[in-house]
């Protein structure tokens, strides 16, 4: 990898890690399995545990397990590190975890709609079937101390709209749908979790997941501010789909990873916490701030928009009790965010040249 | 050909799996069949990974194989053992009972090995987990002491150790706890108690034995249980005497610890590890006779 | 119709834990006689632990169980007799199919806070029977309001007709107490209960708030007797809830009597809230461990008062006797550093 992006995200983690007081004395001789963890978190929780140990001096191990080993391990041959060991696993059928692991964090599943709409039966075995086998192999481990589900905000289901989302928010969702399977599944996967702690005594904590955002995140995934970074970097003009007025937050991926190590260690059983950024930004103001980081400035089209106005299709999480109960801080806002990514995927795509001048560098 | 006894295990919960990775360990038994009722288990699945013959056709698996079976294993429920004995008597089959049904000869390996293969014994009962652990020491008391008057024993298991299955029988256990502690001890009156201990980290598991004794002889009891000790740890490694024998008012207290050998269940749970490492024994014992 | 208060009295057998499980077959008959002449609605006897507990592991009893049930029978016309049983002590074929035979009335079927899975063919058992059954959720300050909820709603779906907490440590601050009973009040579609223990003078602030939060079964003991620093003080209660227009059924004059009885010839010393009681109140630790924390801590010249904050932190439950000495020797060794910097 880049020398200066491999630089700049181990700067990003230690920044994140200032956020976490007290992770690197409190992390020392905990192994991490990350179930699921060749994705956007796994690699994240790797780039943090490498910061933890070669520069706050703390002595971590995290095993990444998940299909894309052989993949993973060639993409990120800087995270090659005796205390990384990446392991193939298919979570459909069980699997092993190393004997004295302490710390579980299932991450697996498919966040992405095209699978959702192509192929549902694998979204359910991936997280259904899949946190059967890591609750199944983690109720046998000797130090066990956590076991955390990432979950997401969508099980809320049917949202008040206009406003932050608490942990219980829960509303109606159309099982019956099937466009709500990949959201149905992540409630039987937290029923599941439920099942397990109570019937088998599990420590079990919940991350319900919102939008993330950073470097090894997809640049062709569906989300909306990856399809504007998209646009920009390709040269052309940034198009919205839908209403613009719709707004998320975000939380970039070195602070996700650091509030899922607290978690980890300081959630208590059955805490439900939403994990996600402080500040909703609408999908026009997104673009609006894409624009001005790309060089020349492009254009913003509002295409199609939908039938229904005034729906609301807000999707952000009130982070009270996470920021209270877990003493976390989101270091990275939304601007730097989304500049560290553009720099990211540009870097790699060879096109400095669409980012504005001083945006090049960190 | 080989020359190891070949056993089939009924029961692919945890208590099965373990015994499936202690069996295939063993220089005189193979496992040619692991039976349960459904394929996706996760021990069904562990057991696929090892390699070994599997059938989800419970019992009627073991049917259709039992020409390749010398020993059984079952690992289900007691009431579920009641529906496979008949079947199992009708194959001529040894089979050892994991769970508490007590249709057979009550069997603890460091006690009565010899008798149970005199007898020619069909059935043989593995008690309980709390009974592996205590009924030894209760006997090697009685080895020493005329009258016992009573016998107690009161068993720690950490509660992440306790399934469903222990769970919904602690009565069973109880039961038949005490009816192997009077039948190995000669004592008047026998009482068990098992705790569930919630605390984390998880507890290993620990068994205090009291006896109410006349004029216990405290040197020859320890004498005798040090002997029982030996005997005890040569099947169950991880087996300890945390509290030697010790006077205490009117009763003679000991206190023994079983940290398990962590083949498929935590080490905490030395509970299931010593009921197992007791069935693998008296297993062995049958297999090595039945080749002389 | 004021608001009514079912009481539940253990003082023959919470009592029992601060005599050794010593009480008398004459006690025995004579407080029944004078609870029953009171009218106090349920009278829970037996050793401090409950049916079958009796043992070397935590105290034998003097009476054996079907002595004490026969005579409480004996003396107890209008009052329910009432049993406290753990499984794992007690089993249904020597022991609550006894209790049947002799008359008990209710079935107070108990387990940890965290163990309520463990009750479910008991509780059944007393149902299937046509017995009142009630489930009890001990030392359940070591759970979150929300896991309690969980554990109740698990021994109510057994048939428990009613689900008792006890802050079997006496723990507990009122604001707690409401929290928790409004949370299974919610909950639950049972009758709600609280068991108060006094080490911190609230055995009588955290029934009222229970009661304020919504729960309708209280337990109190004569003059407090029961374990450590005692029970919420009954005849106490019974004033109380009459000052504040709720009823309980219980003669007042009767229930003096009764107390004035207990006192006298029951009671060999009143609970009081000693200083190793405050200390196993704020930590929260069962307070069995007093005796061995103790002893620890004069061996190795550490405050047991320390250690018992220690264990707290580590939520230490019965059974862990040898985290005692582990705390010790870190709490010295941690003493042993500080001093060593300013050598």
């Amino acid at each position: 990898m880049h020398d200066e992006l491999r630089k700049s995200l181990r700067k990003d983690c230690l920044t994140s890690l200032e956020g976490a007081k007290g992770l690197p004395e409190r992390l020392k001789g905990h192994r991490i399995a990350v179930v699921g963890g060749t994705g956007f978190v796994g690699s994240w929780l790797a780039e943090v545990v490498a910061a933890l140990n070669d520069d706050l001096g703390s002595k971590v191990r995290i095993d990444l397990l998940g299909r894309g080993a052989s993949a993973w391990t060639e993409a990120h041959p800087h995270l090659n590190r005796d205390f990384i060991s990446v392991q193939a696993v298919d979570v459909r059928s069980p699997f092993e975890l190393a004997a004295d692991t302490t710390l579980v964090l299932f991450a697996a599943g498919h966040a992405d709609p095209r699978m959702h709409a192509s192929d549902p039966h694998q979204v359910f075995q991936t997280s259904v079937h899949g946190i059967g086998h890591a609750l199944a192999v983690a109720a046998r481990l000797e130090r066990l101390q956590r076991f955390v589900n990432i979950s997401s905000g969508l099980v809320l289901g049917g949202s008040p709209g206009n406003r932050a989302l608490t942990e219980t928010d829960i509303g109606v969702l159309d099982f019956t749908r099937f466009h709500n399977v990949y959201t149905e599944t992540r409630r039987a996967a937290e029923s599941l979790v439920t099942a397990f702690a109570g019937q088998y005594r599990i420590p079990v904590s919940t991350a319900r997941a919102f939008t993330f955002i950073g470097p090894y995140q997809a640049l062709d995934a569906p989300w909306a501010l990856n399809n504007f970074m998209r646009d920009a970097l390709s040269g052309n003009d940034i198009r919205i789909h839908g209403d613009g007025a719709t707004r998320r937050s975000y939380l970039y991926g070195s602070d996700v990873a650091a509030w899922l190590l607290k978690l980890l260690l300081d959630g208590r059983d059955g805490d439900i916490h939403n994990i996600g950024g402080l500040e909703p930004v609408s999908h026009t103001d997104v673009a609006n701030r894409v624009a001005a980081l790309t060089n020349p400035t492009p254009g913003i089209q509002h295409r199609s928009k939908p039938g229904s106005v005034g729906r609301n299709h807000d999707f952000y999480p009130d982070l009270t009790h996470t920021i209270d109960r877990l003493g976390v801080h989101q270091t990275v806002e939304i601007n730097a965010a989304i500049e560290k990514s553009m720099r990211w995927h540009a870097l790699r795509l060879g096109v400095m040249r669409r980012l504005r001048e001083d945006a090049r560098s960190q | 050909m080989s020359k190891k006894t070949r056993v089939a295990i009924l029961g692919t919960g945890n208590i099965g799996t373990d015994l499936l990775i202690k069996a295939m360990r063993s220089e005189h038994l193979e496992c040619a069949l692991f039976v349960g009722r459904n394929f996706r288990s996760d021990g069904m699945q562990k057991a696929s990974n090892l390699g070994v013959r599997l059938s989800d056709r419970g019992i009627e698996g073991i049917i259709a194989q039992a020409a390749d079976i010398d020993i059984v294993f079952d690992a289900t429920s007691a009431s579920a053992h009641l529906e496979h004995w008949p079947a199992l008597q009708r194959l001529g089959k040894t089979v050892i009972d994991m769970t508490p049904a007590k249709v057979g000869a009550l069997c603890v390996p460091a006690i009565n090995s010899a008798q149970i293969l005199t007898s020619g014994a069909k059935n043989v009962n593995m008690i309980t987990c709390g009974g592996q652990a205590s009924v030894p020491i209760a006997n090697a008391i009685a080895a020493v002491q005329d009258d016992i008057d009573y016998i107690e024993v009161a068993s720690s298991i950490s509660s992440r150790s306790a399934g469903p299955a222990t769970r919904a029988n602690l009565d069973e256990y109880i039961e038949t706890t005490e009816q192997a502690l009077l039948q190995f001890s000669r004592a008047k009156r026998a009482k068990a108690i098992l705790i569930l201990n919630p605390a984390r980290p998880p507890i290993d598991m620990q068994t205090t034995i009291y006896a109410k004794i006349r004029n216990p002889d405290l040197k020859a009891i320890r004498a005798s249980v040090e002997e029982m000790m030996a005997r005890i740890v040569a099947y169950v490694p991880g087996y300890q005497l945390i509290v030697p024998p010790t006077i205490e008012g009117d009763k003679v207290m000991t206190t023994v610890k079983v940290l398990g050998n962590g083949d498929y269940l935590p080490r905490y749970a030395g509970n299931l590890d010593i009921i197992n490492c007791a069935a693998i024994g008296i297993a062995e014992t049958i297999a090595r006779q039945g080749r002389e | 119709m004021s608001k009514q208060i079912l009481i539940s009295d253990p003082t023959l057998r919470d009592g029992n834990h601060a005599v050794r499980h010593q009480i008398t077959k004459d006690n025995f008959a004579a407080y029944c006689k004078a609870a029953d002449a009171a009218g106090v609605p349920i009278v829970e006897v037996g050793h401090g632990n409950g049916l079958g507990a009796s043992s070397m592991l935590v105290g034998e009893c003097l009476l054996d169980d079907e002595t004490i049930l026969r005579t409480a029978r004996e003396n107890l016309t209008r009052s329910k007799m009432a049993i406290h049983a753990i499984p794992g002590f007690c089993t249904i074929h020597r022991h609550l199919a006894m209790a049947l035979e002799l008359g008990v009335d209710v079935f107070r079927i108990a387990s940890h806070c965290t163990e309520a899975d463990i009750t479910q063919r008991h509780i059944d058992f007393a149902r299937k029977n046509g017995k009142e059954v009630y489930g009890v959720l001990m030392m359940s300050h070591m759970a979150s309001p929300e896991t309690l909820a969980d554990e109740a709603r698990k021994m109510e779906a057994y048939g428990a007709e009613g689900l008792v907490i006890m802050d079997s440590a006496g723990a507990y601050l009122p604001a707690d107490v409401t929290r928790r009973i409004s949370t299974l009040v919610d909950s639950l579609n049972i009758p709600v209960g609280f068991h108060a223990h006094n080490n911190l003078g609230m055995g009588i602030a955290n029934s009222v708030a229970a009661v304020e939060a919504g729960a309708t079964i209280i337990d109190g003991s004569a003059r407090g007797f029961g374990a450590g620093a005692g029970n919420a003080q009954l005849e106490v209660l019974v004033a109380v809830f009459q000052q504040m227009g709720y009823s309980t059924g219980i003669d007042l004059y009767k229930m003096l009597d009764a107390a004035d009885l207990a006192e006298k010839s029951i009671i060999p010393s009143l609970p009081y809230i000693s200083s190793t009681s405050i200390v196993s109140g704020m930590s929260g630790v069962f307070s069995g461990f007093i005796k061995q924390v103790n002893r620890v801590g004069a061996e190795h010249g550490v405050d047991p008062r320390d250690i018992f904050f220690e264990l707290g932190r580590r939520n230490a439950v019965a059974g862990q006797e040898s985290l005692i000495l582990e705390v010790a020797l870190e709490l010295k060794a941690a003493k042993a550093g500080e001093g060593a910097q300013y050598a």
